[in-house]
């Protein structure tokens, strides 16, 4: 188990290196950052001082190396825009993320597995074809256009939630059924898949012949067979979630990791992008570690070694 | 016999027979689908304006049935004045086009890191597998965005980036049915008879893993389409004024309550397109190997 | 400087005229008794009523006459004084205090950063507009229509000056009685200073410092703070500098705080002088304003007492906001101004700010040779690619190349079809524009007919042949996404028009920022559109952004004579003399086609049925502001 774990850090390492590389060459290249913020009154010795002071004049190798040891003692440099340590602007953005992500991710469960489980015992009939328009949909519908006709509909013509922006219960709702319709749909289709594949195995037909009837088998037998690929798939979404919330950030307004990303590309705040891409990917790898860990308690059969 | 026959259903038989038809080969995504391609070839007979050129006189005019609609434009217009039934049609082209390059390239891709992988496990599976993972852990809209604005936007790069991060969904799956085809008598019996390594891959499991990389490419069709409109959502995607369906729905929202027209028919295209890829895919995988459903 | 003697009569006969060209139409306007009471009553009541009443005449005549005594009698040093007696901090006359709540829906809303030499973005009036910061000057009243004499600008922080041309310095009087917020005591000339120089210090990122111009800023006494202007580098037009954002004026912070917590935490504290305090400042969420119970200004009080910010990036997320009485005020383009005044009763659209000139930069025509400030020969620059894949480039060494360029760059010009543009992408709520001079347009006396631009698509055409430009070749036009004072709209609807002349356009969507450090290194080389100000007043310098410097340019550059004409703007004392230059720089510009204007569009911000009045008061950006006038119901 230990030797699990530990392979599994050297790993989130890895990842992060090999992203934060990536970050800061592109960045680099996408134009020196002092053009950025000087106007057009700026003189050659503004510029050549700059220049010193954000280490421009080193190698790339050296400037990189100089961030990595700062960012591993949480400093990640000062966000261009907000002036003030980029840490402390990501972090403060972190819980409006995880709150939209697990809205969304309520959403899915407590839509996707019921209506999967439906779809997969009553095949064929009306509810199955729900569960699948219901699929459907939310492999289709493109998150922006979703949450617009959202807004227009439920909260400007019905009025029943407000258009946006963090706030109370009310203004979480609409988001997260934004967000989370698309992983909504992807449970829904694997929870179909597997209980039909379980339910039409020999090993169910057994314990039918055995006499043990009705809902019994399905919950008791089938789901927990069943529920093991979903969770696989649960964390990778989480961790999805996050990354993929932008749309409905810039929707909904709402102040979270996605939308701090994105505008820190279009502003070239290398302290901002880097950071965040670090932060995503740490969450990510360690969602993932944490349901590899669960998967490896629970089936004592599974075990990465 | 006969008695049969006459009993008072009979007349619903031929209707019966038709139902099972449908519901046992996927003729409706078919056809669908059918009717994409031939949109996208035959995109310059069939479209009745240029996709591209565009009267700002004629600006969000008015579907056809409306009565300031007229029939030059059938399904409106949009903001520059181009006709929307024209650019949907040719928007058929580049989606497809778009699907067919990155999961084509991507299956390639895909399904040499997961034969390779599966195939000989130990560390070259571990390094393989790590780094398909990669693409997972890494935010891909960030470094597409990063991308595009440092090497500039054209379709070219856009593929490119979709092809990377579309590798890891052949890879993983092709992996698991190499782990399984290699333990196979017949394989065992190539190798044994001391066929290169390569013969094995290609001659022996390669046509294995077939079926699995086209029903996972028909199902990620739907999810490229919609990565395609986000990109273009945040002002990365495909450059304009080419006519791609979610470049279309992204910039329309703009006048989603004054001129819905100019979202609503290249959404109800990407729609079309999800459902028929999707049933597709799910039945050819049904068709297929049952035992794939575990895994997707 | 010693100004001549002709100069300094010029001088003082356009002051003459000035005077009498206000007190006259005045004294010929009044015709009754009334009038003549009220002439008496102006003479004697002057100190009070300043405040209420814009006594324009009275304060004039007290100039001329000092002036002229003070002229005759020292020929070497000439100074001008202006100066107004008004009543200090009084407390507020309004009847009862601030009430009821506001929320203004913004498209962003950027991070509180306090400390001008930290502000890089260029954004910073929103400090400002939005209430919580003042600037040093102030006139009675701006509008998106009018700007007022710089010698009425004396209602503010600043209620008065004494500019010396000979020693480039202006002292200011600072009124006493100006709070900062919470416990931070009284602004005095130590805290003007001390913005002042913060703001021009060594290593600044502020976007607007002016440190090639001005030495720095010195306290003379607790009320008196003097500007030291760098040799040569006087601007006789300080007073517009100092009103509104740009040009180096920075809102007022206080010294006192800075150094008592540190600059590491004075950053993000928003503490200011104006009429709302700053409760919660959250970049890209939210900004909570209340009254500022203390406010100095008596005709300026707060009337709500909160205000709420909010970003809100998606404009239909704006519309549905407003429909649903969610939000109150909000900015909304002009091609949604009828929806949205029809789908929220009772809503009222007002234009905001100055009016945007949507402007085609032909980028890669740098044809500079000197950089002036650091004596340095700049030519040929890494963009100046004059090639038949760039054929609106010309290289000013080759004449043929010159003519070739100017002839597409003529083309493309003249196949805009700005009126339907305006009409269209606009609703109708803009204008066509036609030269590059933003405080002119065609309604100005100094307009000249020769500017125009005519439509002629088929002249375009040909012109196109003659320069040898095939039908079917691209034209990349990059039209950024997310520069606030652009519509791309309008970008995709030119790029038709180029297509409608035969051309293909290849749109590039990068975002402002990527793109910028190539404009910086001069290594662009392509059209594009940006933005232009419009207003302001006539005799600005032109061009400042298209000449050699380290920084920010608009991807071309200027030849040494025309730059050499910005320059004389910066110092020129005489009115008519600058108007003169700016006309010879847009004779230049229209004879070249150097960039090409396409239409003005003019912001407006609708308020919902909840609010009673607004009266946004600005020429400068359009920007949620003037928040102290609103009332709610």
């Amino acid at each position: 188990m230990t030797r699990f774990l530990v392979r599994r850090l050297i790993y989130l390492v890895v990842v992060i290196l090999i992203a934060t590389v990536l970050v800061f060459t592109l960045s680099r290249l996408s134009g020196d950052p002092r053009a950025l913020f000087l106007s057009e009154y700026t003189s050659q010795a503004d510029w050549d001082a700059w220049g010193r002071e954000m280490g421009l004049d080193k190698p790339y190798v050296f400037q990189y190396a100089i961030w990595l040891g700062k960012a591993v003692r949480g400093d990640f440099g000062v966000s261009l825009r907000d002036q003030t340590p980029a840490f402390g602007v990501i972090v403060s953005r972190i819980p409006a993320t995880l709150q939209l992500a697990l809205g969304a991710f309520v959403f899915a469960l407590v839509t996707g597995i019921p209506l999967g489980v439906l779809s997969a015992v009553k095949r064929g009939s009306a509810w199955d074809y729900i569960g699948r328009i219901f699929a459907l949909l939310g492999q289709s519908m493109p998150a922006f256009w979703l949450g617009i006709m959202l807004i227009l509909v439920l909260a400007v013509q019905l009025d029943w939630f407000p258009t946006g922006r963090r706030g109370g219960i009310t203004h979480f709702i609409l988001p997260s059924i934004t967000l989370g319709w698309g992983a909504a749909a992807g449970f829904v289709r694997l929870i179909r898949s597997s209980m039909l594949e379980i339910l039409d195995s020999e090993y169910i037909k057994f314990a039918r012949s055995k006499g043990v009837g009705g809902p019994t088998i399905i919950w008791k037998h089938a789901f927990k067979n069943a529920a093991i690929a979903p969770l696989t798939f649960a964390g990778l979404l989480l961790a999805g979630l996050i990354t993929g919330a932008v749309v409905t950030e810039t929707v909904f307004a709402w102040p979270g990791l996605g939308r701090l990303g994105v505008d820190a590309v279009f502003n070239n705040d290398f302290p901002i992008m880097a950071g965040v891409v670090l932060i995503v990917s740490v969450m990510y790898v360690g969602v993932n570690l944490v349901v590899d860990v669960a998967y490896a308690l629970i089936d004592p059969r599974i075990r990465y070694g | 016999m006969d008695n049969v026959l006459a009993r008072p259903f009979a007349r619903g038989a031929n209707w019966r027979k038709l139902w099972t038809f449908f519901r046992r080969w996927p003729v409706l995504p078919v056809l669908v689908f059918a009717a994409l391609v031939v949109a996208a070839i035959f995109a310059p007979l069939l479209a009745p304006s240029s996709p591209t050129e565009g009267n700002l006189e004629f600006r969000n005019e008015k579907p056809m049935w409306y009565p300031e609609g007229s029939s030059r434009f059938i399904l409106g217009t949009d903001a520059l004045g181009r006709d929307v039934l024209s650019r949907v049609i040719y928007g058929a082209r580049i989606s497809l086009l778009i699907a067919a390059i990155v999961l084509g390239a991507g299956a390639i891709g895909g399904t040499m890191l997961g034969l390779v992988s599966g195939y000989y496990g130990g560390q070259v599976d571990e390094v393989a597998m790590r780094f398909v993972d990669l693409t997972l852990a890494i935010p891909f809209i960030l470094i597409a965005l990063v991308v595009v604005i440092v090497l500039g936007q054209s379709l070219a790069i856009i593929i490119a980036l979709l092809v990377i991060f579309s590798w890891n969904g052949f890879a993983r799956q092709v992996r698991g049915e190499t782990l399984q085809l290699k333990t196979m008598d017949y394989v065992s019996l190539a190798r044994v008879s001391g066929a290169t390594t390569s013969r094995i891959l290609f001659k022996h499991i390669l046509p294995g893993v077939t079926n699995t990389v086209i029903v996972v490419a028909t199902l990620r069709v739907g999810s490229l389409i919609l990565t395609e409109a986000t990109l273009s959502f945040l002002g990365v995607g495909v450059p304009p004024p080419t006519p791609a369906w979610g470049l279309m729905v992204s910039d329309g929202r703009q006048y989603i309550s004054t001129a819905w027209w100019i979202t609503c028919f290249p959404g109800v295209a990407i729609f079309l397109t999800v459902v028929s890829m999707n049933f597709l895919g799910d039945w050819l995988r049904d068709r297929w190997d049952p035992r794939l459903r575990q895994q997707m | 400087m010693m100004p001549s003697l002709r100069c300094r009569r010029l001088y003082c006969s356009s002051i003459l005229m000035l005077a009498l060209s206000t007190i006259l139409p005045v004294i010929l306007a009044c015709g009754g008794t009334e009038t003549v009471e009220k002439v008496v009553e102006r003479t004697v009541v002057v100190e009070k009523q300043i405040e209420k009443v814009v006594e324009k005449p009275v304060a004039q005549t007290v100039v001329v006459e000092k002036q002229i005594e003070k002229v005759v009698e020292k020929p070497v040093a000439q100074t001008v004084v202006v100066v107004a007696t008004p009543t200090p901090g009084a407390p507020t006359t309004a009847p009862s205090g601030p009430t009821g709540k506001v929320v203004v829906a913004e498209t962003r809303v950027i991070p509180p950063v306090m400390l001008p030499s930290k502000q890089g973005a260029g954004v910073e009036f929103v400090y400002v507009d939005w209430g919580v910061f003042e600037y040093l000057l102030r006139a009675k009243a701006h509008t998106s229509k009018e700007t007022p004499d710089p010698a009425e600008a004396i209602f503010g922080i600043g209620i008065g000056w004494e500019a010396d041309t000979t020693a480039e310095t202006v002292t200011f009087t600072i009124r006493k009685g100006v709070k900062f917020h919470g416990d931070w005591g009284e602004l005095t000339a130590q805290d003007v200073a001390f913005s002042f120089n913060e703001g021009n210090k060594e290593g600044t990122r502020f976007y607007r410092n002016t440190r090639d111009r001005v030495d720095r800023w010195e306290v003379v006494d607790n009320y008196l703070v003097r500007i030291h202007y760098r040799k040569g580098q006087f601007d006789p037009r300080f007073v517009e500098g100092l009103w509104n954002a740009g040009g180096g004026n920075t809102p007022l912070i206080s010294k006192k705080l800075v150094e008592t917590v540190g600059e590491e935490k004075a950053v993000t504290m928003m503490i200011g002088t104006g009429p709302f305090i700053s409760k919660k400042w959250v970049a890209d969420d939210e900004v909570v304003l209340e009254a500022n119970a203390n406010y100095w200004r008596e005709d300026g009080q707060p009337q709500v007492k909160q205000i709420r910010i909010v970003a809100i990036p998606e404009e239909q997320a704006k519309i549905a906001a407003m429909k649903t009485g969610e939000v109150d005020i909000a900015a909304i383009s002009s091609k949604f101004l009828r929806e949205t005044l029809d789908g929220v009763k009772g809503s009222k659209a007002r234009p905001v700010g100055a009016a945007q000139l949507q402007v085609v930069f032909w980028g890669g025509n740098y044809w500079a040779k000197t950089w002036v400030e650091e004596k340095k020969q700049v030519f040929p620059r890494d963009g100046l690619k004059a090639d038949a894949a760039h054929p609106w480039i010309g290289d000013p060494r080759d004449p043929a190349s010159m003519e070739r360029a100017k002839k597409v760059r003529e083309a493309l010009t003249i196949s805009i079809n700005s009126d339907l543009i305006n009409k269209k992408v606009l609703a109708g709520l803009g204008r066509s524009a036609h030269i590059y001079w933003g405080a002119v347009d065609d309604k100005s006396p100094f307009f000249q007919e020769r500017w125009r631009i005519k439509y002629d698509p088929n002249r375009a055409k040909q012109l196109l042949s003659e320069a040898g430009v095939a039908a079917g070749s691209t034209i990349p036009f990059w039209v950024p996404p997310d520069n606030p004072a652009v519509d791309p709209e309008v970008g995709f609807a030119v790029a038709q028009m180029w297509r409608d002349i035969g051309l293909k356009t290849a749109i590039e969507a990068t975002a402002y920022a990527a793109r910028r450090p190539t404009l910086v290194a001069r290594t662009i080389d392509i059209p594009w559109l940006h933005h232009g100000g419009v207003g302001g007043r006539p005799d600005t310098e032109l061009m400042g952004t298209m000449r050699p410097t380290a920084g920010f340019s608009h991807g071309l550059e200027a030849t040494d004579e025309i730059i050499d004409l910005y320059f004389a703007n910066r110092t020129e004392p005489n009115f008519l003399k600058r108007i003169e230059n700016n006309t010879k720089i847009t004779d230049w510009i229209l004879e070249w086609r150097f960039v090409t204007p396409t239409v003005v569009q003019q912001a407006h911000y609708v308020a919902g049925p909840r609010v009673l009045v607004w009266e946004p008061h600005s020429f400068a950006w359009k920007d949620f502001l003037s928040p102290e006038t609103i009332v709610v119901r």
